[in-house]
């Protein structure tokens, strides 16, 4: 925590458990024991010291919106979002702004509390060691008698009641005005032996740095008071008949004392509202219900991990509150790239500036916030999409790994072609609106950077193949033919989602889904050979049939030795085919495709080319050095 | 004194009927004719039925009746798709693996003194309370695990459908259990009589 804004992203997210858990706590008050009374707290410590807002997930509540929301309302800057490295306060950066001055302030009261608490420890501890020592007979024949360790014992002239003092080199601290009864000694020695002092060492760090959440403080009042009550539970098992009943009596003869709690110490006496809950647990010692370990465990559990683990937010709030819409969207994080480019295809679709926010880089953000109400983040490429249809699933072509992200075409269709451009009406012609756009992680969301502008592009649609959109290109020569190798993917929604009553639904929507796997998308690997003459003219008349076989590009490692790969998948073999020449040099021998993709592209593509019936002539194909699967 | 065995059958009928409302669920577009809420509306009459039997019953009762307004907000039509609150969706799950496994331990020590001598119902309903608290911890565990072990999503989606199935299936065992031992009830000789079990 290193700004007011993280902290109080780290202290609501901690509200909000520490509510449920009171809410918990008070309906199982009377059905679970002070084991798990106690214990439960330890999720509560378990979300205080876990970072809030991980991924851009919240808590019970969406913290991380209205924390982004206020702060952006306060700061007027949208390119920051709040993180939590570590859950404890951190020097203040800067103490110019008056965020910052107050996180100063939070910070400074923080390590008072804390030096204060580390000042009174170390008081006492100099005290004790003035203190006369206790002849441990009395110490040593409860220790003896309960089978529990023993500690020196020191006694204290005007102390209302005994306690136990330390972790490492545990004291026990008895008032020498009077007696201590062998059940308080019994007490204290439960607290030595399980070192509840540890535990109300971490209750007072943790409440040093949320020292100024009021429901906290509550909770570690309440967590130190079930700790005592866990403690008397420890007592009374040992105990029997009148003993637990003396026991009782003792405590209620406390309920007037003054309580004084120092870090690393415990007490039997913690106040007078503390010790009157704690009868109440005694009263019901006996009424637990039996053999509830295993549901003990359940219940804490089914709380732990989804307060740990918290929620992503799913779709923007649509809210007339700036600040609080743009929150929304800049905290609902895209988790995989195919989602951040789906809700970046979704916001050109729509046009809506949050959709955009929800996947556009941190330092875009003051940018698109600046718009007016209304006006499109797309701006003169905006212009494009009148024709184009909402329903009609976007397109992603040549989808690859670049770097530490992605990069990729996304293409939409128009319904009918733009002012002033001509189609012919068939689906392999129809015009696409095409943009090459990059996909990378950023603090922990993915974000999608356009790398040129929407354009549009005109179609030339083949089996699978779009000879209108560039293609990964491989080629090499053999005597008069060059062979041209392209390779594409493609990857568009499903056309068909839920079953219902009403038959298949669409399952195109318009609503970003930052979580979508690029692998739940329809995908196809497309591939496309052709043949281009480079002999003389007067020899082309000669070739009449050309035959090329190669492995599909996927599984470019395979051998080529045979030209008939006879047991192979049809797609893997281009048998000998007639060349039918027209005013071209160019021969579209065949196309493919599957539905896999290779993990790598290969540095080359091994094939055997046959001319007219001739023996294979073994080839390699090369990457082409010019141009690139994104330039059109 | 004796208690009447009309009650403890009623009250075992419906406790078997609820758990069944509970666990299945048919719905007609999207509201459900099985609600959740009828099931813990049937749980409160068995519990009003069979508390003079046990005591702890009756501890459960408040617990039930905030299950059953909770699930009733869910079922309303107007309501339904919008009550979503992570909050009270949480902690009407940690009520309900208490008051499942505190109901069926308690129904256990009914038939420990119910049953006859030589059946096992207190025990097979031990088991099997047992076995549905862990199907039930583990299938919200992975319900709120699944966003963030994304990259295995598709097992884990048929590993949360075989826990379910499982689930049902140990819950259809439980209501098995019930009717078993309602019919125990009814078939005892009409001469024995049922006693109240010892106040603790």
């Amino acid at each position: 925590m290193g700004d007011i804004w993280s902290f109080l992203l780290q202290t609501l997210t901690a509200t909000g458990a520490a509510a449920l858990l009171l809410i918990l706590k008070a309906l199982l008050r009377d059905k679970l024991s002070p084991r798990w009374q106690f214990a439960v707290w330890g999720v509560l410590a378990a979300v205080l010291l876990f970072p809030a807002g991980q991924g851009g997930r919240y808590v019970l509540f969406p913290w991380p919106t209205l924390v982004e929301a206020l702060r952006s309302a306060c700061t007027g800057s949208f390119d920051t979002l709040t993180r939590i490295s570590v859950p404890v306060p951190l020097l203040p950066a800067s103490t110019e702004t008056i965020p910052g001055f107050l996180y100063l302030l939070y910070w400074c009261v923080g390590v008072i509390l804390f030096v204060q608490g580390i000042v009174d420890y170390a008081r006492l501890r100099m005290a004790l060691g003035h203190a006369n020592p206790v002849p441990g007979d009395q110490v040593q024949a409860v220790a003896d008698r309960y089978h529990l360790p023993a500690c020196p014992a020191v006694e204290i002239p005007g102390l209302s009641t005994a306690f136990v003092c330390g972790i490492v080199r545990p004291v026990l601290v008895l008032p020498a005005s009077r007696p201590t009864d062998d059940k308080v000694i019994l007490h204290e020695l439960l607290h030595l032996k399980y070192k509840d002092a540890v535990w109300g060492m971490l209750i007072s760090v943790l409440r040093c740095i949320h020292w100024c959440n009021p429901l906290l403080w509550y909770c570690a009042a309440r967590a130190r008071n079930d700790l005592e009550s866990l403690c008397d539970q420890r007592v009374l098992e040992r105990l029997e008949g009148e003993d637990r009943r003396e026991y009782g009596r003792i405590l209620l003869n406390m309920a007037d004392e003054k309580y004084g709690c120092v870090p690393g110490t415990s007490s039997i006496a913690n106040g007078g509202k503390n010790i009157g809950r704690r009868i109440e647990a005694i009263a019901r010692f006996r009424l637990y219900p039996q053999g509830m370990g295993l549901v003990s465990w359940c219940v804490a559990i089914i709380l732990l991990v989804p307060l740990l683990t918290g929620l992503k937010p799913q779709t923007v709030w649509e809210t007339q509150e700036p600040h609080l819409q743009f929150a929304s969207a800049r905290t609902t994080y895209c988790s995989t790239a195919a989602g951040a480019i789906d809700t970046y295809a979704k916001s050109i679709l729509t046009g809506k500036t949050n959709y955009r926010a929800m996947c556009a880089p941190l330092s875009e953000m003051n940018a698109l916030a600046g718009l007016e109400a209304g006006e499109s983040w797309l701006g003169e490429d905006g212009r494009w999409l009148e024709n184009v249809n909402f329903y009609e699933p976007y397109q992603i072509w040549n989808y690859a790994r670049s770097g530490d992200g992605y990069e990729c075409l996304v293409a939409f269709i128009p319904a009918k072609p733009p002012a002033g451009y001509e189609w012919d009406g068939t689906t392999s012609g129809r015009w696409l609106l095409v943009q090459h756009v990059q996909a990378y992680s950023e603090q922990g969301r993915w974000v999608v950077q356009p790398m040129g502008a929407l354009e549009l592009v005109h179609g030339d649609q083949r089996d699978g193949v779009n000879l209108g959109l560039p293609a990964w290109q491989y080629t090499g020569d053999c005597g008069d033919f060059r062979v041209n190798y392209y390779y594409q993917n493609k990857a568009v929604t499903p056309r068909t989602g839920n079953a219902s009553l009403f038959g298949m639904q669409p399952a195109f929507s318009t609503v970003p889904e930052p979580d979508l796997l690029y692998d739940s998308l329809d995908q196809h690997t497309v591939t496309l050979v052709e043949a281009e003459y480079i002999g003389t003219p007067e020899d082309q008349a000669k070739y009449e049939t050309i035959g090329i076989a190669m492995p599909p590009i996927w599984d470019a490692d395979e051998d080529c030795e045979d030209l008939n790969w006879t047991t192979r998948e049809a797609y893997l073999n281009w048998n000998t085919r007639e060349v039918y020449w027209d005013e071209s040099p160019i021969f579209l021998y065949g196309e493919g495709g599957g539905m896999w993709e290779p993990d790598e592209l290969p540095d080359h593509l091994e094939a055997n080319f046959c001319i007219n019936g001739g023996d294979p002539i073994p080839m390699e194909l090369l990457p082409t050095e010019e141009g690139s699967q994104y330039e059109y | 004194m004796n208690t009447d065995r009309a009650s403890i059958r009623t009250g075992l009928t419906y406790a078997a009927w609820g758990y069944l409302f509970l666990h299945v669920n048919v719905n007609i577009g999207s509201i459900s004719i099985l609600p959740d809420f009828v099931g813990d509306l049937m749980l409160i009459c068995a519990i009003n039925y069979l508390s003079a039997m046990r005591r702890d019953l009756a501890l459960l009762k408040p617990l039930l009746t905030l299950m059953a307004v909770w699930h009733g907000i869910q079922w309303l039509p107007v309501l339904g798709d919008h009550v979503n609150i992570p909050f009270l969706d949480i902690l009407f799950y940690a009520v309900a693996i208490y008051f499942h496994f505190q109901f069926f331990t308690d129904m256990a020590a009914l038939a420990a003194d119910l049953q006859p001598p030589e059946a096992h119902l207190d025990r097979t309903m031990l088991h099997f309370r047992t076995l549905y608290a862990l199907l039930y911890t583990a299938w919200h565990l992975l319900q709120y695990g699944n966003p963030i072990l994304m990259r295995y999503r598709e097992v884990l989606a048929w590993v949360m459908i075989g826990g379910t199935i499982l689930w049902v299936l140990v819950a259809i065992a439980l209501m098995v259990s019930l009717f078993s031992l309602r019919n125990a009830v009814c078939d005892a000789p009409a001469e024995q009589t049922l006693e109240l079990p010892p106040k603790e």
